[in-house]
């Protein structure tokens, strides 16, 4: 995305300069509430023309900066924003449907009061001011929860807190408590530190799953992607440490599959082997003298060669990084993991170069921890708390049974929820203030030390709801409470506070107000060196460290059952996301199933239980029970079985009704004392077939390629002979991947050609087909000789190129070209019988399965290839496949009759057939990309590189009579892409990025041999030299 | 004396008389169990069009059709429909004009279940539509948006192909039987039935001239239609030989296919005449004889088909190609093997048991062999068309296929549908040809007293 700056989109990004200002019909205050149509036209909203906005991704707390397209005054798709330091022009599968969160049917909507009887609406005054009522009388009895919170709103609610004398506390599950505290301890920062991916050449994590849900995902992905990703002859290495894998372990080139409880060993072992080598123990000399390699290489049940090997890579490899850990490695001993990452990155060097202790997370902002929450339900039970005030966290999902909250609520008199969506906790309050989603809100953020970020709403509230801190500050009005400042509405408090706080520092010499504008327009401050504070501490505490303790970790239950591993699900987050249809659709990076939960089993166990993919089966620990379908699973260890979190939700709305499981109820009330985290690797459980089998909901049943090489890979000595062969340039040394253009000129043909001027209709007239002279490029685009598909040298080809070495498989793709393209939910019985829709898929084959050294994911993003020749045209009997003159395989959905022999024909299974007309249910109608036809039943649909987009990008080069610019036409899934591993562009210009990237040696078109000329090509993933 | 005034090909028959007799004996009034039966296949055709109208309503979801597996059930019924459709023309044209005597009792019959059979057969590629309401967009209707219909696509021939042979097999079928059809309007006293064969019947008086003319058209009809035998199975073969799904992309198809259709075919004509025989008494218009004849065809084409089968699996060997080899193998051991080794067993070794001069004048034999290889024939279209399109190119995308109910009850009212057409016939129009019956049985003479042993009432 370097060039991000110069999309269209960029250059109608705008700001909404104060309330209403510029953003159509919204005002922050209470008298508009509903969208109405005009009766005269807003200046800046053009039918057919979209409006952009700048905002800050809420969906998770990384922060992403966002691009809103907003059409006719709806959101209908969400895109990272290209400056944003954060999401990098880039957006996950989450923040993708925050869409869906907008417009979810199921949100609250409006102020509501649970009685004996039912629901019962509340005009905003007489919820407010119950709300007040119930403050006053409950003065140093209440409690505000809330998740980790930053920015504005969070200075906001702890005044509000002040002046009503409420405690706050906050709590979010996937808090890292250990990650703080182990550099609380060693380093003396309470925080999680900023990980510099970008500039680390080996990663080694410990079970941290930066790629899904652990600190920043996209921030990180495509940092990783940048310093991973094969280029130019150079390559990084990703090792992994933990039982079972989750998608970044999956992108792992090496991976250590350690008995759980065991990965600080391997961590300490690799710190000894540094330290051998003669680095600075930096504090940690004496405990690192210890170490035993071999002994701990053989407690975690991984070869010592192998533990060695990582530690040459480590040491040698480059700028490195170790991260964990996370979710999947959090057991009691998740302390030792985190502090033996904290000494490795010490003693690798990194601490100031790839870890930063003085820049954090969030800005060093206190999440909350398990043990802070669960004193709250003691205080709760014994009757302490008056009022109960929840602001985003669902705890009654996220804690286990036995921690007695579901009895302590019972305890509270009175509770309010600010859920904009119904969750398991809201269901419990008597009073619903739900809030605005933050598409409708301003606010603001802080992802990182010294950089805030700007909220802003992008339309109006769809519902009658109205922000929290709105509410706050209008209820500490009604009770005459006090707080600093003289801000009525959220919006004046926000501003207020920039322009006092961030202005000063940020502003330099412009007015306040156009700073304010300009800045929204940008979405966020950075300040100039992002490395505010103290320098980063480089000692390690040698006391504190003897406080932690390096054993192993035990585990509840008996030890020949199995061990669980409950992971974090990269749709749902923390289980937060889980009402979207659109992510609930989405196949599981990792599984592949829909709306569903699974058990995950390795086959070698499901092989002695004889048991298969979807067998049902019973997991249960002490008392609890669940019921799920199996998953054989060859990317974990053998000996422990895993369920994905964030499913099994009972009260989120109908989306996430009765999906699956909650694997938190499996886990019993255990805390680290270490760190006050809850202990989510705790036990054994015992797994019981009950001889039942359902169809899968799951996509893709195969996982494994059966000798097809659909995708394929090179080790890297192939990799740099294959651009060598092609005349690129192969590090080490200097030099460029990309041939001088002049090399290319012959035969090169400029773009600058509108295809309306080319001569279709002649050509057409003439049989379709004319032959074309082409440089071929290294990649044979198109074959000397042919002209399939080739029209006239004038049009452009659309090709694409997608970068097996950079794409992780997270599948952010997919959900974008749901949001894009206006592609139905099918639900889970239609997916389970094969008639999922999406027309960009993640295909995730496993190679060398047989044995977990070997074991290798490989990711591949298929969508339509856009065939030269292909085999989907000619057998549509009336024409509604059909090939356009700039080479797409185009679909005119109002001419196809259903004859699906274009699907039969396709080999690339691309094309999606409507079974059924699938339903838009009020408002996630609203969404609805008005560019793009919705289709009814019994049509055919696929693919087109979002030829909407195509063809805009072309009409506006027309406009200012020009040529298409290469980047400026960018397919969603190409957009949203954190790793940025698909370019798109025009094939025929030499000088394309598209072409230039596809001229890669790594080069390969899928299914080459069928001669469907495809105008995708893949670049083979690099493998390791080891696997 | 009476042996020697016997038919050769229809020795049970003794005179021109009985002829006229049975066979328009079957154009009375149809009794209680003829019509048990028909409520019968109404009811069951009311439930296919119930299940069809499901599927209009609700989208063709209702079928059991997946991603990878967009044809099914329909598809290879709509298939096994167009083979059954092609011994009648066989029968009726091709022997007819090889000069094959035996064929006149039982070509009226055949033919009758072309017509149907292509009647039954062009509603699948309507029902199996996404959008079947848009059918029409498949002909080549003139238009002021001037959008034609792709005559690139092998379903464009299809269309062609199948309206082709609908047309032309009507044609002959209702042509062949203008004099049959005279000889009943002038023996019929119901007022419908006279008003209709008196349209059917053209007029026919039995003139020489008209004689002459008729068997001209005859000849130059069958002439027509023989072709077609070969080219509609040869289209309907391309539907799949034009694409590259492995297992349907081989030349070998049109001729393998072709000669299917005659197999199943004939195993049809089969399967229906025996129970008709039976019960209306038909004896000695359809003798073992005729059983035996078409057992030799049932057996030659039988063979054709099962080396068809053997050099496919040769072919895919042959061609070191993993997905062909893939989905060879994938048809014999994968998920369908039942389904393979149903279709090896009916049509591959059953009918060598035709090898047996005793089998082969075995009506009951006959009848039972005939039924398997009716069922090993829908299987053979169900296994080329479901196993190849569950396994293709792309292993993400493999997934087994099962019908829905809504299948399966169209399936079963496609049968309703071709029987209930058959009934009609049966009790409408007159199953058996006269004319060509009494072309070769003796010429009716006088005894030596003047009087006429037989009473040639009727003069066709």
């Amino acid at each position: 995305m370097s060039n991000g700056l110069e999309r269209r989109a960029f250059l109608k990004v705008l700001g909404a300069g104060g309330a209403g200002a510029s953003l159509y019909g919204c005002g922050a205050g209470t008298a508009a509430e509903k969208l109405i149509p005009y009766v005269i036209a807003h200046d800046e909203i053009v039918p057919g023309i979209s409006t952009w906005y700048r905002t800050t991704c809420r969906e998770c707390p990384a922060g992403c900066g966002m691009n809103i397209r907003t059409r006719e005054g709806r959101a209908v798709k969400a895109e990272g924003s290209p400056l944003s330091p954060v999401s990098h022009g880039a957006l996950c599968a989450r923040g993708q449907a925050s869409l869906h969160g907008l417009y979810n049917p199921d949100r609250i909507p409006q102020a509501l009061a649970r009685g004996a009887d039912g629901l019962q609406a509340l005009t905003w005054d007489e919820a407010e001011q119950r709300l007040a009522d119930a403050l006053n009388q409950n003065r140093g009895r209440s409690v505000l929860l809330t998740e980790g919170l930053t920015g504005t709103l969070d200075t906001l609610i702890d005044q509000f807190c002040a002046a009503f004398d409420i405690e706050r506390v906050r709590f979010e599950p996937f808090a890292l408590e250990p990650v703080r505290a182990a550099h609380r301890m060693l380093f003396g920062v309470d925080a999680v530190p900023v990980h510099d991916f970008a500039n680390a050449d080996v990663v080694i994590t410990f079970g941290a799953d930066f790629m899904e849900t652990w600190g920043s995902p996209v921030h990180y992905t495509h940092g990783f992607a940048q310093a991973h990703a094969y280029d130019r002859g150079e390559r990084g290495h990703l090792i992994s440490v933990t039982p079972h894998q989750s998608l970044t372990d999956m992108n792992a080139d090496m991976w250590l599959a350690a008995r759980p409880g065991t990965e600080h060993l391997v961590a300490l072992a690799i710190a000894r082997a540094i330290v051998d080598g003669g680095a600075d123990a930096g504090g940690a000399a004496e405990l690192l003298g210890t170490v035993d390699i071999d002994a701990n290489a053989q407690a975690a049940g991984v070869a010592a060669s192998r533990v060695r090997e990582a530690a040459v890579l480590f040491a040698n490899g480059g700028r490195s990084l170790a991260v964990g850990p996370g979710v999947s490695t959090m057991h009691g001993a998740a302390v030792g993991v985190a502090a033996a990452v904290a000494i490795l990155n010490r003693v690798a060097g990194n601490i100031g170069t790839t870890v930063h202790l003085n820049r954090t997370e969030r800005g060093g902002a206190s999440a909350g921890s398990y043990a802070e929450m669960r004193s709250l339900v003691q205080r709760m039970s014994a009757g302490d708390v008056g009022a109960l005030l929840v602001y985003g966290p669902n705890p009654l999902y996220s804690m286990p049974p036995d921690d007695g909250l579901d009895a302590a609520l019972g305890n509270v008199p009175f509770i309010t929820s600010f859920s904009p969506y119904p969750d398991e906790t809201s269901e419990r309050a008597g009073l619903l203030l739900p809030d605005h989603h933050f598409l409708e809100s301003w606010g603001d953020t802080v992802p990182r030390t010294g950089l805030r970020s700007l909220v802003q709403p992008v339309m109006m509230p769809v519902f009658n709801t109205k922000h929290t801190g709105d509410v706050l500050l209008s209820v500490a009005l009604r009770a005459n409470a006090a707080l600093p400042g003289q801000a009525t509405t959220f919006y004046e408090y926000l501003h207020e506070t920039w322009l006092r706080d961030v202005f000063p520092a940020a502003g330099g010499g412009t007015s306040a107000e156009d700073w304010w504008r300009e800045t929204l327009k940008t979405g966020f401050v950075a300040d100039a060196d992002e490395a505010g504070g103290a320098a980063d501490a480089q000692q390690i505490d040698a006391a504190a460290l003897a406080q932690v303790t390096f054993d192993t970790a035990t585990f509840g239950g008996n030890a020949s059952d199995p061990l669980l591993i409950v992971y974090p699900s990269s749709k749902y987050y923390d289980g937060r996301m889980a009402n979207r249809p659109w992510l609930q659709e989405l196949p599981d990076p990792i599984s592949k199933f829909c709306w569903s939960s699974w058990v995950e089993i390795h086959p070698q166990m499901a092989e002695s239980l004889d048991l298969d993919t979807g067998h049902i089966v019973e997991v249960s620990t002490g008392t609890v029970t669940v019921t799920a379908p199996v998953w054989r699973n060859p990317a974990m260890r053998s000996d422990v079985i895993a369920i994905q979190l964030g499913q099994g939700h009972t009260a989120m709305g109908s989306y996430a009704a009765g999906r699956g499981v909650n694997a938190v109820r499996l886990l019993a009330a255990t805390e680290d004392p270490a760190s006050g985290a809850l202990v989510w690797q705790q036990t054994h459980a015992t797994l019981r077939a009950t001889g039942d089998w359902e169809r899968p909901i799951k996509q893709g049943l195969q996982d494994e390629q059966h000798g097809r090489e659909i995708a394929r890979a090179y080790d890297i000595d192939e990799a740099r002979a294959a651009d060598a062969g092609r005349g690129l340039a192969v590090i080490g040394g200097a030099g460029v991947a990309v041939p001088p253009p002049a090399q290319e000129e012959s035969g090169g043909h400029h773009v600058d050609v509108h295809p309306q001027d080319a001569r279709v209709t002649q050509l057409q007239g003439a049989g379709g087909f004319a032959p074309v002279e082409m440089d071929a490029s290294p990649q044979g685009y198109p074959t000397e000789g042919t002209w399939y598909g080739e029209y006239s040298q004038e049009q452009p080809r659309w090709g694409m190129a997608v970068d097996l070495d950079r794409c992780t498989g997270c599948s952010a793709c997919i959900t974008a070209c749901y949001a894009e393209n206006n592609i139905g939910v099918v639900g889970p019985k239609l997916i389970s019988q094969g008639r999922i829709l999406h027309w960009i898929r993640l295909e995730r084959y496993f190679e060398h399965a047989e044995d977990p050294e070997t074991l290798q994911t490989r990711f591949l993003p298929m969508m339509c290839q856009q065939c030269g020749n292909a085999p989907c045209e000619p057998v549509c009997p009336v024409y509604a496949s059909y090939h356009t003159p700039d080479g797409l395989n185009a679909q005119v959905y109002n001419r196809c009759v259903g004859t699906r022999y274009c699907a039969n024909n396709c080999p690339y299974k691309v094309r999606t057939f409507n079974y059924f007309s699938y339903e838009f249910p009020e408002p996630l109608n609203w969404q609805l990309n008005p560019d793009v036809t919705v289709r009814e039943k019994g049509v055919m649909e696929k693919c087109t590189f979002c030829v909407q987009r195509i063809r805009e990008a072309e009409n506006d080069a027309r406009l200012e009579d020009r040529g298409v610019r290469d980047g400026e036409i960018v397919p969603a899934c190409a957009q949203t892409c954190p790793a940025d591993a698909i370019v798109f562009g025009n094939m025929r210009d030499p000088e394309s990025r598209v072409r230039r990237v596809a001229a890669s040696g790594r080069g390969y078109r899928v299914l080459e041999e069928l001669n469907t000329q495809s105008a995708v090509t893949y670049l083979r993933r690099v493998a390791s030299s080891e696997a | 004396m009476a042996t020697e005034r016997r038919s050769e090909t229809h020795p049970g028959i003794d005179s021109y008389g009985r002829v006229n007799r049975d066979v328009l004996k079957l154009l009375s009034v149809p009794g209680r169990a003829y019509r048990i039966l028909f409520a019968c296949v109404l009811v069951v055709l009311a439930w296919g069009i119930f299940a069809f109208g499901t599927q209009v309503v609700l989208g063709i979801g209702m079928s059991g059709l997946n991603n990878p597996v967009s044809w099914g059930l329909y598809i290879t019924t709509f298939v096994f429909w167009v083979g059954i459709a092609h011994s009648g023309t066989l029968i009726s044209a091709i022997l007819y004009l090889f000069r094959a005597r035996w064929r006149q009792s039982i070509y009226r019959v055949a033919e009758a279940m072309t017509v149907f059979a292509v009647l039954t057969a062009g509603l699948f590629p309507i029902i199996h539509l996404g959008r079947p309401w848009v059918f029409y967009y498949l002909l080549p209707y003139p238009n002021q948006r001037l959008i034609w219909p792709n005559f690139r696509g092998p379903l464009l021939w299809d269309v062609f192909a199948v309206g082709t042979y609908l047309t032309v097999s009507t044609v002959f079928f209702f042509v062949g039987m203008i004099p049959d059809v005279a000889a009943a309007r002038d023996a019929t006293t119901v007022t419908w039935r006279k008003k209709l064969y008196t349209v059917l019947a053209f007029g026919w008086r039995g003139t020489n001239t008209e004689w002459k003319h008729f068997n001209r058209a005859y000849l130059y009809l069958a002439a027509l239609a023989t072709p077609l035998v070969l080219s509609v199975h040869s289209v309907v073969s391309w539907d799949f030989a034009v694409s590259i799904v492995p297992g349907w992309h081989t030349t070998i198809f049109a001729p393998y296919f072709v000669a299917g259709a005659i197999f199943s075919g004939l195993a049809m004509v089969m399967t229906i005449v025996i129970p008709i025989r039976k019960i209306f008494g038909l004896e000695a218009y359809f003798t073992p004889r005729h059983f035996d004849m078409m057992s030799k065809l049932v057996l030659l084409t039988g063979m054709v088909v099962f080396y068809a089968y053997l050099t496919e699996y040769f072919i895919a060997w042959y061609s070191v190609e993993t997905p062909e080899r893939y989905a060879f193998w994938n048809r014999a051991f994968g998920e369908y093997w039942w389904a393979t080794w149903i279709m090896l067993t009916c049509n591959g070794i059953i009918p060598q048991l035709l090898w047996s001069k005793k089998i082969r004048t075995n009506i009951a034999a006959i009848f039972t062999i005939t039924i398997f290889i009716n069922i090993g024939m829908w299987f053979e279209r169900f296994v080329i068309i479901v196993t190849s399109l569950t396994r293709e190119y792309e292993p993400w995308q493999w997934r087994p296929y099962m019908p829905s109910w809504v299948e399966m009850s169209i399936l079963a009212g496609s049968f309703a549908w071709f029987f209930m057409w058959f009934l009609l016939f049966l009790r409408i129009l007159p199953g058996v040809s006269v004319a060509e019956l009494k072309e070769v049985l003796p010429a009716p003479i006088r005894r030596l007293s003047g009087r006429r042993i037989q009473t040639g009432e009727a003069s066709p």
